[in-house]
């Protein structure tokens, strides 16, 4: 139990941190696989089990920061009552993007395979985009960077324009639906890692009453209005 | 995010704390002279009071009740035995009757949940499985004392190796009644400079239990920080393993560590109303709880003058660990307090008013009409 250890020594919060630093390793490995069945012919029935196992961890991981939290107020009192709230609020988002990593190997479950198609590239593009954003909100939230949480999100607003557009001329083209559901649906997806994604950059920028919520202000602080 | 630490440095804090276990001790031993300054007449009168075991395990749990710490009311009882003013026959049902009145506090931390009925129902099952076993444990053991004297034997016997190893004094004055009396004599003889008597006696007995009182809170209060981080860990690995031995060790050492068994065993009531915590697992760190308040009186019995204040300090620890011998290790029998705890926090649930009834009446009532009428 390491009472008097140098290993007990971490705060609770500390290991909150770090459990939720983990998560967001697996949420990546899981997007990673599903980017290896969607676009590059992985075998779907070789890399499924590895997400579900990834995705169990996170679901764990989850729980233990819900109960670490419960801990952490029962011994240390409520003075960190914002930064448990936070916490308890991202830790939400963070299994999210996982299961969004999920619902992308389920379309490649179901047959879809980007892999050969006209419009890889593009694909392709968008969804490194919106991957690379986890871990770099993840850094930006563990340091606490304000100027590197803006950043990615002005990156993060740029690909929530192009799935919703993506969408939107998903809904009104004439082409057939086994074409354009899965493009629907994989930006879809995207948007929604992004937003999650958002929300994490949200807990280094905003109180904890205004979490993943921005407006104008909070986006540009630095700048003068004069 | 997360609030900046307000608090001293750990190493001024460990200093803080050394500077207030010693003044414990002074307190303690101040309270000896105070007693033994209220002469024979109030000797023979407590004596009395309590010659009756069971308004002396009445008193055990009114006083702690009052206090709100066991801690303070063993420091004093050992005070009482050590100054040779109470004998250890008569104070072994009192520290019982403490064990019992300390887990009023964290009974009190349940209500807290009051509001939220599940939630309630698992914290006031987590609060009163610690009431049940203790009054369980006296049940079991006060009559086997009564009849045999086998704590109060065992104990002297113990105290008799450790007095031998010098660890306390016993009739000799060891470095730390020295050290501890000498202030004690000072603040003595400045007082009786200017009063004399009875008045002299209630001040001193006054001021040595506000001594005893202020510096254990303070204890609790800077040990709860220094180990807070390590008490979370320890949290955290016991949630996610279960109780059994481990929970024993993980509350007798937190215990030791804050010098609060009251400390400990409200820590568990939030984790159980949330749920993350189960009653079974909780209840083995609430024994361990037990245990590690004891070492509070046995820290005292360093600051008095007879041998005897150190036997009524082990009877303590004593008692504890033979109420987890008996009941604990047996399924069925462990069964007995877990469960009475759920039928009372499910009585709780349907019939608020018991809720009063149960506090008032074992807390207050019961131990009031043992007291007045024993």
């Amino acid at each position: 139990m390491h009472l008097f250890g140098s290993r007990g020594d971490a705060d609770g919060l500390d290991t909150v941190e770090a459990q939720l630093s983990a998560m967001l390793a697996d949420d990546a490995t899981s997007l990673g696989l599903a980017r290896a069945a969607l676009f590059e012919g992985a075998s779907v029935g070789e890399v499924r089990p590895r997400l579900k196992e990834t995705d169990q961890r996170v679901n764990a991981g989850e729980q233990e920061v819900r109960r670490a939290l419960v801990v952490h107020i029962a011994v240390a009192g409520a003075a960190d009552s914002p930064a448990l709230l936070t916490y308890m609020s991202i830790v939400k988002d963070v299994e999210r993007i996982g299961d969004y990593a999920k619902n992308l190997m389920d379309l490649a479950r179901m047959g879809v395979d980007f892999s050969r198609v006209e419009d890889r590239a593009d694909l392709l593009g968008v969804y490194d985009a919106a991957a690379a954003v986890v871990p770099d909100a993840a850094e930006a939230f563990a340091a606490r960077d304000a100027a590197g949480a803006r950043t990615v999100l002005a990156r993060c607003e740029e690909l929530l324009a192009v799935c919703n557009r993506a969408v939107e001329a998903a809904a009104a083209s004439d082409r057939p639906g086994h074409v354009e559901v899965p493009r629907a649906l994989l930006h879809r997806y995207l948007k929604r890692v992004v937003a999650h994604s958002t929300n994490l950059l949200s807990a280094v920028l905003m109180p904890v009453d205004r979490l993943d919520y921005f407006d104008e202000d909070e986006r540009e602080p630095d700048v003068d209005p004069a | 995010m997360r609030s900046a630490d307000p608090g001293l440095p750990t190493w001024l804090r460990g200093v803080l704390v050394g500077f207030l276990l010693y003044g414990f001790l002074v307190g303690v031993s101040l309270l000896e002279s105070g007693i033994e300054t209220f002469g024979s007449g109030f000797q023979d009168g407590l004596i009395e009071s309590v010659s009756n075991p069971i308004a002396g395990l009445c008193a055990g749990i009114l006083t702690t009740v009052l206090v709100q710490s066991s801690s303070v009311s063993t420091a004093t009882i050992v005070g009482l035995v050590g100054s040779g003013t109470l004998s250890v026959e008569a104070a072994v049902p009192m520290v019982m009757g403490a064990n019992i009145g300390t887990t009023v506090t964290n009974t009190l931390a349940s209500l807290g949940h009051v509001r939220r009925v599940d939630e309630f129902r698992r914290a006031f099952a987590g609060a009163t499985v610690h009431d049940v076993f203790n009054v369980m444990a006296v049940a079991l053991l006060l009559p086997l004392e009564l009849a045999t004297g086998i704590l109060s034997r065992a104990a002297t016997s113990l105290a008799d190796v450790l007095v031998g190893m010098g660890v306390q004094g016993g009739s000799t004055s060891s470095p730390v009644k020295q050290a501890v009396g000498a202030p004690a004599d000072a603040l003595t003889d400045l007082l009786s400079r200017v009063l004399s008597g009875i008045p002299l006696a209630i001040v001193l007995v006054v001021l040595a239990l506000s001594i005893v009182f202020v510096c254990l809170t303070f204890i609790t209060r800077n040990m709860r920080q220094l180990v807070a981080a390590r008490v979370e860990s320890a949290m955290n690995r016991l949630i996610g393993r279960g109780g059994g031995i481990m929970g024993i060790v993980v509350g007798l050492v937190v215990t030791v560590l804050v010098q609060s068994s009251s400390i400990t065993t409200s820590i568990l009531v939030p984790l159980l109303g949330a749920g993350v915590l189960t009653l079974a697992n909780a209840f083995p760190i609430t024994l361990g709880a037990n245990v590690g308040t004891t070492v509070t009186a046995l820290l005292a019995s360093l600051a008095v003058d007879q041998e005897a204040g150190l036997v009524i300090a082990l009877v303590h620890t004593l008692f504890n660990i033979a109420g987890i011998l008996l009941i604990y290790p047996v399924e069925r029998v462990r069964r007995l307090p877990l469960g009475t705890a759920e039928w009372l926090a499910k009585e709780a649930v349907d019939h608020r008013s018991m809720i009063v009834a149960y506090i008032i009446g074992l807390f207050v009532v019961l131990p009031t009409l043992g007291l007045v009428l024993l």
